[in-house]
C-alpha cells in the first residue's frame, strides 16, 4: 500500500469501524472496548506505514481525490513530519485510551455511544492533521468539537456536564467558523484553499505578508485556533470540559484535540510568522495565558481541575514558542515548541489517567481528602511521580529537556529583541515554570503523600486493575526514555516535524547534559522559587479564593454567563415588542413602508411624478357613479353589522361593473357581476352563521391613527396609478381586425362573438364555466349545510 | 409551441389530485390512508420525469411557460418538499376524514409552486403564485377545531391577501411603465421604468410581494404565528417549499426581467438581508416552541440565500440556488422531525397546550433515537455545520461573497451563523443531555421514513456536492447566461 492510501485508510477506518460498534458490542458484549482499541491500533499502523518515506527520506506525501472541483476544492492529503507527529500522538494514545477504558467504564454505561464518539473523535483528529485544504481542515476541525461536545455531555444526568458540553461547543465551534472567515479571506489573497499550494509557493506568501487584509485574516485564523486550544479569553471552557469521563479529558483535552490549534499555529507558521503581528499575538497571548492559567491552578481543589490549568498553561508554552519570530530569525521556539508538545502529549495523558485511577480507586478527586496513598498503590505512586516531575522539569525526564529550550529561545528571543525584553521574555518563563513546578509538586504531595484521611477514603484502597495500569506506566516509561535519549524522537519525528513547519532541513542536537549554560542556570532559579512558592501554596490558594469572592467581574466566566444567560432574556423582550401578535400591527408595518416609498419621490421631485396634463372630463352620469361607489365604500366601513355592510361592499362590486360598462368592456363587467353575485352569496351565507356577540370598543386614537394610514395609504396608491398612467409605451393595435380577418378562414363560423367564445378563446370561457360551475356547488353545499343543521 | 410532454410532471400532479379528490368521496374515513400513498406516488413520478427532463430548454404557450435548467431545478425542489410532507402526512391525516381534502391542497399548492418556477409572464406567474397561497392558506388552517391553526391560517391570509395586491400592483406598474408582462420583453422595454423616479416603487411592491413568501423583514410577520399555529407538516411545506417559490419567482423577476434596475435592488437586498438574518437569529434564541425557532430560524437562512442578490455572481447565485435545496431537505426534516415530537407529546397527554415546547424534546435520544438522530443532523446543517448541506452551501455562497469583494457582508453572515449555534445546539443538548421523562415508543413508519428520505438528503449533499452543485450551477447559468 503506498503512502497515500495508507493514509487515506487510516482517517477513514475509524469512521467506518465507529458504525460497527453496534454490531460488535452484540458480539462482544462489554469486551467491545478493545475493538475500538485494535482500530486506534490498525490506524497507528497505517500511519506508520507512510513513516518510511516521510520521515526517513524527507517526502511530504501528497494526493487527492476529486470532491467538489467546481468549487475548487478535493479530498486532498498532506503528510509531512508535523502532520505525522500528530498523527501518531493521536492514534496512539488512541490505543492506550480505548484499552484504559475497559477498566474505567462501568459495563453499565452506555459503552456502544462512548467509544463510537471516541472512534468518530480519532478520525476526525487524524483527518484534520492531514488535510491539504482549509476547508476539508475546517470539516474535520468541527467535527472534533461536535464529538467533543458529545463525550463532554456523555453523562446526560448531570446539569454540570450539560453546562460545560454546551460550553465548548459555543466556543470552539464558534471559533471554528472564525477560523473559516480567515480561510475565506486567504483564498481571496492567495486564490487558493490548497495548503500545499501556498507553502510550496514563496512569492504567494510574500504576497500574503503584504496583503491588506494580513492582519484581520491573522486575527481570524487566531481566534480559531486559540478557541480550540483554550488560549486566551477563551481558555474558560476547558476547566468546565472536565465534566467528561476522565479518559476522555486525558485523550481529548490534553493530548490530541487542544493540540489542534497549536497544530494550526504551526501549520500556518511559514504563511504569517516573521512578522511583528505574529510574535505579538501569538507570543502575547501565550505569554499571558501561560501566567494566568498557571497561577489560578492553584485555587483548584479537584485533580482534574488543576490538570486542565495546568494543561491551558502547557498549550500556552508551546503558543509562546511558536509565536518567537523576527525578520530574520523566523522560528526561534518551534523546534522547542514542537519537543515540549510531543513531551507533553506523554506526562499529561499520563497524569490524567493517574487521576482517573484515584478516583476510580478512592472514590474521590478532592485534594483536600485525599493523601497518604503511596503505601496502597505504589505503582501508581511512582508512575504519577514520574510523570509529574516530568511535568515540574526535573532531569533526567523529556519535561526538562523541552523546558531547557523553552528557556534558552526566551533567552534568544529576549536578547534579539533587546531593550527590556532582554530580561522581560526570559523572566516570564521562568515564573511560568515556577507555577508549574508548583502545582506539579502539589499534585504529588496532596494525593500520595501526607497523612492519609479516615473519614474521607473508603477503608481499604488499591492497585487499580492491570488494563488501567499499564496504558499510564507505559507512558511514564516514554517519560524516561525520551528523557534519557532523546536523540531517538528528536531524530525520528522531531526533526522532520521541525523541517516541515521552517520547510527548510533541520539538524537539532538536543542532549540531557549540555553544559552549564544560562539556560541551566535559570532551571535551577525555577526549583529554588517554585519550593520557595510551594510553601506559600495552601495562602495563594485561599487569597485568590477571596479575590475571586470580592470581584467576580475579573473573571471571563463571569461574562460568558451573563451573556448566556441574559441573551435569553433579551431576546424575549427584543421578539415580544417586534412581534406582539396582532396582525394589524403587521399589516400596519407593511403599509407604512409603502407608503414611505411612495412619499420619497413625491416630496423630492412633486410635480414630475404627476402627468402635466390630466384629462379631467368626467361625465356627470360616471361622476354620480363614482360618488356612489365612494359612499358604498365608506358604509361597508362604517356600518356596524355585518349583514348592512356586506350588501355596501356588494353595492360597492356592481358599481364597479356598471364602471366597466361605462368603459366599453362588457365582457370584463358580466364577469364581475358573476363573480360579484356568487361572492355575495357566499359570505352571506357564511356569515350569518357567525354570531355578532359583540362591538369592538376602539378607542379614539386608535381609530384617527388607523384612518390617517388608510388615507395614506389611498393616497400613494393614487399617486401611483396617476403615475403610471403615462407609462405606457404604445397602445396596443386591437385585436377586432385579427378576429374580424380570421374567424371565418380559421374557424369556418360567420358568427364572430361565437367563434371568440367557443374557438379563439375556447379555453378562457372553458375555464369561467368551470369557475362558475364549482362556486354555484359551493353555494349549493353552504345552503345544503345549513339545511342540516337546522 | 412545444412538446406537452414538458409539462407532464404538472399534468401527473394534477390528475393526481383529481383522482385523490374523487376517491375521496367513496372511501371511509379509515380507509382513505390509501390516498396518501396515491398522492406521494404522484409527487414521486413527476419527480422521475422533471428529473429526466432537466437539461431541456424550451417556451411554451406564447411564450408564458419556459422550461429551463433553473426552473426544473426549482420544480425538483418542491417536489422533494411535497413528497417528504406526502409520506409524513401519511400518519398526521391517519384516520381523519378531511384527508382527501388535504392531500389535494398539498398537490394544488405543489403545482402552483412548479408553475412559477415555470413561469415567463408576470401574469401567468401572479396566478400561479395565488394557486398555492391559497391552497396553503387553507391548509395552514387544516385542524378546525384547533384555534392556534385557525389563527395561523387567518393571519397568513391576511397578510398573504395584502402582499398579493402589493404584487398586483407592482405588476401592473412594470406593464404601464414597459408595456408587456413577458419577463425577457420587459428586460427589453425598460428604458422608461429605469429613468422614472417612480420605478423603485415597482421594485418596493414587488420585493413587498415576494418578500411576503420569502418571508423577509418587514413582511415575515405572518411567518412565525403561522409556522408555529400550522400543523407541523404543513409548516414543513410552508418553510421549505412556498417559500422557495418566492425566491424563483424573485430570482426570474428582478434578475431576468428588471436587471436594469440592478443597482436599485442590490441595495434593498443588502439591507434587508442583513436585517432578516440578524434579527432572525436574535429572536430565535429566546424561543421555547421549537416551531417558532425553527421559523425564525428560517428567516436567518432567507437572509443569507437573499445574499445571492447582493453579490450577483455565477457562484453566488449556485450557492443561493443550492442552499434552496438544502434548506428544502433541512427544513422540511426539521418540522417533520417536530410532527413527531408533537405526535407524540399529544398521544401522551391529549390536553397538552404546547406540544412542541422544548420541554418535549427531553431525552428524545432514548425515547425516540432515530427521529432525535435526525433532527440533530436537520440542526447542525441548519447551524452549517459540516459535513453537511447546511455547510456545503454555506461555503459555496460566502466565499462567492468574499471573491466579490463583500467581506463585510459575509462577515455579518458568518458572525450571525455563530450567534444561531447557541440555539440550534439547545435543541440538540434537550435531546441528549437530559434526562428522558417517558418510555421509549414506537416511532410510526410514516415519519421514519420521511425523516430518513430527508437526511439522507443532507448528507448527500454534504458529502458528495459535486453533482447538485453542476445542477445549481445549471440553473444559475439560465439567470446570468454566459457567466459560466
Amino acid at each position: 500500500m503506498d503512502s497515500f492510501n495508507a493514509i487515506t485508510v487510516a482517517i477513514f477506518l475509524p469512521f467506518i469501524f465507529a458504525g460497527l460498534i453496534p454490531v460488535m458490542e452484540k458480539l462482544l458484549k462489554q469486551r467491545v472496548g478493545w475493538f475500538a482499541a485494535a482500530t486506534a491500533l490498525a490506524s497507528f499502523i497505517l500511519i506508520g506505514l507512510a513513516a518510511p518515506e516521510v520521515l526517513g527520506e524527507g517526502h511530504i506525501v501528497q494526493g487527492s481525490i476529486s470532491w467538489i472541483p467546481s468549487a475548487g476544492v478535493n479530498f486532498a492529503i498532506y503528510a509531512d513530519g508535523l502532520a505525522m507527529l500528530i498523527g501518531f500522538i493521536a492514534s496512539g494514545i488512541g490505543v492506550l485510551i480505548m484499552s484504559y477504558s475497559n477498566g474505567y467504564m462501568s459495563q453499565k454505561e452506555d459503552l456502544k455511544r462512548y467509544y463510537q464518539y471516541l472512534l468518530l473523535f480519532m478520525g476526525s483528529m487524524i483527518g484534520m492533521v492531514f488535510s491539504a485544504n482549509t476547508i476539508q481542515l475546517f470539516i474535520f476541525w468541527e467535527l472534533t468539537s461536535i464529538t467533543s461536545f458529545m463525550l463532554i455531555g456523555y453523562w446526560r444526568h448531570k446539569p454540570e456536564s450539560i453546562y460545560g458540553a454546551t460550553k465548548s461547543l459555543l466556543i470552539t465551534a464558534a471559533g471554528g467558523l472564525a477560523m473559516l472567515a480567515g480561510f475565506l479571506l486567504l483564498r481571496t489573497i492567495t486564490g487558493s484553499f490548497d495548503l500545499a499550494a501556498i507553502l510550496s509557493d514563496p512569492q504567494v506568501i510574500n504576497a500574503v505578508k503584504e496583503h491588506e487584509l494580513f492582519l484581520i485574516t491573522l486575527i481570524l485564523i487566531l481566534i480559531g485556533a486559540a478557541a480550540k486550544s483554550a488560549q486566551g479569553p477563551f481558555y474558560i471552557w476547558l476547566p468546565n470540559a472536565m465534566e467528561a469521563p476522565t479518559p476522555v479529558s486525558a485523550f481529548l483535552h490534553s493530548a490530541t484535540m487542544v493540540k489542534a490549534g497549536i497544530y494550526l499555529v504551526a501549520r500556518i507558521h511559514p504563511i504569517f510568522s516573521g512578522t511583528d503581528a505574529w510574535f505579538i499575538l501569538v507570543s502575547g497571548i501565550g505569554i499571558l495565558t501561560m501566567l494566568v492559567a498557571g497561577f489560578l491552578a492553584f485555587r483548584q481543589t479537584d485533580i482534574k481541575g488543576i490538570l486542565a490549568y495546568s494543561t491551558i498553561s502547557q498549550l500556552a508554552y508551546m503558543m509562546t514558542m511558536y509565536g518567537y519570530t523576527t525578520h530574520h530569525e523566523p522560528g526561534i521556539g518551534v523546534a522547542a515548541a514542537t519537543f515540549h508538545l510531543l513531551n507533553h502529549a506523554t506526562f499529561k495523558a499520563c497524569l490524567f489517567l493517574v487521576a482517573g485511577i484515584v478516583a476510580h480507586e478512592a472514590a474521590t478527586r478532592d485534594i483536600r481528602k485525599l493523601g497518604g496513598l503511596r503505601r496502597e498503590m505504589p505503582i501508581t505512586f511512582i508512575v504519577a511521580s514520574i510523570a509529574a516531575l516530568s511535568m515540574a522539569g526535573v532531569p533526567p525526564l523529556n519535561g526538562f529537556l523541552s523546558k531547557e529550550m523553552f528557556y534558552e529561545s526566551s533567552l534568544e528571543m529576549g536578547a534579539l529583541l533587546g531593550g527590556g525584553f532582554t530580561f522581560l521574555i526570559p523572566a516570564c518563563a521562568v515564573l511560568g515554570g515556577v507555577f508549574t513546578f508548583a502545582y506539579s509538586i502539589k499534585l504529588i504531595d496532596g494525593i500520595f503523600l501526607g497523612e492519609r484521611s479516615k473519614e474521607h477514603l473508603p477503608e481499604h484502597i488499591h492497585e487499580p486493575p492491570l488494563t488501567m495500569l499499564i496504558p499510564p506506566a507505559f507512558l511514564a516509561l516514554l517519560v524516561i526514555v525520551f528523557g534519557l535519549v532523546p536523540s531517538l524522537p528528536v531524530h525520528t519525528i522531531i526533526e522532520p516535524t521541525v523541517s516541515g513547519i521552517l520547510l527548510e532541513t533541520a539538524h537539532l542536537h538536543v542532549k540531557l547534559w549540555h553544559g552549564f549554560t544560562t539556560s541551566l542556570m535559570m532551571t535551577i532559579v525555577t526549583f529554588i522559587l517554585g519550593i520557595l512558592i510551594y510553601f506559600r501554596y495552601d495562602r495563594i490558594a485561599a487569597l485568590q479564593d477571596n479575590f475571586n469572592a470580592r470581584f467576580p467581574w475579573i473573571s471571563v466566566n463571569y461574562y460568558y454567563d451573563d451573556a448566556v444567560d441574559s441573551a435569553k432574556g433579551r431576546a424575549f423582550k427584543f421578539s415580544t415588542i417586534t412581534q406582539p401578535g396582532n396582525i394589524k400591527y403587521y399589516m400596519t408595518a407593511m403599509l407604512l413602508l409603502m407608503i414611505t416609498v411612495v412619499a420619497i419621490p413625491v416630496i423630492t421631485l412633486a410635480t414630475n411624478i404627476v402627468p402635466s396634463t390630466l384629462n379631467f372630463d368626467i361625465a356627470p352620469y360616471e361622476a354620480i357613479l363614482l360618488l356612489l361607489l365612494i359612499v358604498a365604500a365608506l358604509a361597508s366601513a362604517v356600518l356596524p353589522k355585518y349583514l348592512p355592510s356586506i350588501i355596501a361592499l356588494s353595492a360597492l362590486g356592481y358599481g364597479v361593473s356598471l364602471l366597466f360598462i361605462y368603459l366599453k368592456a362588457p365582457d370584463l363587467a358580466l364577469t364581475q357581476v358573476l363573480v360579484e353575485t356568487l361572492s355575495t352569496i357566499i359570505f352571506l351565507l357564511a356569515i350569518t352563521k357567525i354570531p355578532q356577540k359583540y362591538r369592538e370598543k376602539i378607542p379614539k386614537s386608535v381609530l384617527f391613527r388607523d384612518l390617517a394610514i388608510s388615507l395614506a395609504v389611498a393616497a400613494s396608491v393614487f399617486v401611483v396609478l396617476l403615475n403610471a398612467t403615462q407609462g405606457i409605451v404604445a397602445p396596443f393595435e386591437s385585436l377586432s381586425h385579427y378576429f374580424i380577418e380570421n374567424s371565418l378562414p380559421l374557424a369556418g363560423g360567420h358568427n364572430i362573438v361565437n367563434v371568440i367564445i367557443v374557438d379563439f378563446r375556447g379555453y378562457d370561457t372553458l375555464g369561467e364555466i368551470s369557475v362558475l360551475c364549482l362556486a354555484a356547488l359551493g353555494v349549493y353545499n353552504l345552503i345544503h349545510s345549513r339545511g342540516e343543521e337546522q | 409551441m412545444a412538446d406537452l410532454m414538458l409539462l407532464a410532471p404538472e399534468i401527473t400532479l394534477l390528475v393526481t389530485g383529481l383522482t385523490v379528490l374523487l376517491l375521496g368521496l367513496f372511501l371511509s374515513a379509515h380507509s382513505k390512508k390509501i390516498l396518501g400513498y396515491i398522492a406521494t406516488l404522484g409527487c414521486l413520478v413527476a419527480f422521475v420525469l422533471t428529473l429526466n427532463s432537466f437539461g431541456t430548454t424550451a417556451v411554451m404557450f406564447s411564450n408564458s411557460l419556459s422550461i429551463d435548467a433553473l426552473s426544473q431545478f426549482f420544480k425538483l425542489v418542491f417536489l422533494t418538499v411535497a413528497i417528504l410532507v406526502s409520506i409524513a402526512s401519511i400518519k398526521y391525516t391517519d384516520g381523519n376524514d378531511h384527508a382527501d381534502e388535504y392531500y389535494v391542497l398539498v398537490l394544488f399548492a405543489t403545482i402552483g409552486m412548479m408553475m412559477v418556477a415555470s413561469a415567463n409572464d408576470l401574469m401567468v406567474l401572479f396566478v400561479a403564485f395565488e394557486l398555492a397561497s391559497l391552497a396553503t392558506y387553507a391548509l395552514a388552517g387544516f385542524e378546525k377545531k384547533n384555534p392556534a391553526s385557525i389563527e395561523a391560517a387567518m393571519k397568513y391570509f391576511m397578510i398573504g391577501s395584502l402582499s398579493a395586491a402589493l404584487l398586483l400592483l407592482g405588476i401592473g406598474y412594470v406593464y404601464g411603465a414597459t408595456g408587456t408582462t413577458n419577463i425577457p420583453e420587459v428586460a427589453q422595454n425598460i428604458g422608461l421604468l429605469a429613468s422614472s423616479p417612480m420605478g423603485i416603487l415597482s421594485l418596493v411592491l414587488l420585493i413587498a410581494g415576494f418578500g411576503f413568501k420569502i418571508a423577509l423583514v418587514p413582511f415575515h410577520m405572518w411567518a412565525p404565528d403561522t409556522y408555529q399555529g400550522a400543523p407541523s407538516v404543513v409548516s414543513a411545506l410552508l418553510a421549505a417549499g412556498s417559500k422557495k417559490m418566492g425566491f424563483v419567482a424573485a430570482f426570474k423577476v428582478f434578475i431576468t426581467g428588471l436587471i436594469a434596475l440592478q443597482a436599485d435592488w442590490q441595495m434593498a437586498f443588502a439591507i434587508l438581508a442583513v436585517i432578516t438574518m440578524t434579527y432572525g437569529n436574535i429572536v430565535a434564541l429566546s424561543q421555547t416552541s421549537v416551531k417558532r425557532m425553527l421559523a425564525y430560524s428560517s428567516l436567518a437562512q432567507a437572509g443569507y440565500i437573499s445574499m445571492a442578490f447582493v453579490v450577483m455572481t455565477p457562484m453566488a447565485l449556485t450557492g443561493g440556488i443550492l442552499y434552496a435545496l438544502s434548506h428544502g431537505f433541512m427544513k422540511a426534516g426539521a418540522f417533520i422531525a417536530t410532527a413527531a415530537v408533537v405526535y407524540m407529546a399529544t398521544s401522551e397527554n391529549k390536553d397538552i397546550l404546547k406540544a412542541d415546547h422544548l420541554d418535549s424534546f427531553k431525552g428524545l435520544g432514548k425515547r425516540m433515537p432515530i427521529t432525535a438522530l435526525c433532527l440533530t443532523v436537520f440542526v447542525l446543517a441548519l447551524a452549517g455545520i459540516p459535513p453537511t448541506a447546511g455547510f456545503m452551501s454555506k461555503f459555496v455562497l460566502f466565499s462567492s461573497t468574499i471573491e466579490s469583494g463583500l467581506v463585510w457582508l459575509a462577515v455579518i453572515a458568518i458572525l450571525n451563523s455563530a450567534v444561531s449555534l447557541y440555539y440550534y445546539a439547545r435543541v440538540v443538548r434537550y435531546m441528549y443531555a437530559m434526562p428522558a421523562e417517558g418510555e421509549r415508543i414506537s416511532e410510526p413508519a410514516p415519519y421514519v421514513v420521511a425523516l430518513l428520505l430527508a437526511v439522507a438528503g443532507v448528507l448527500a449533499i454534504g458529502l458528495w456536492p459535486e453533482p447538485f452543485v453542476n445542477m445549481a450551477m445549471e440553473a444559475a447559468n439560465v439567470l446570468i447566461p454566459g457567466g459560466m
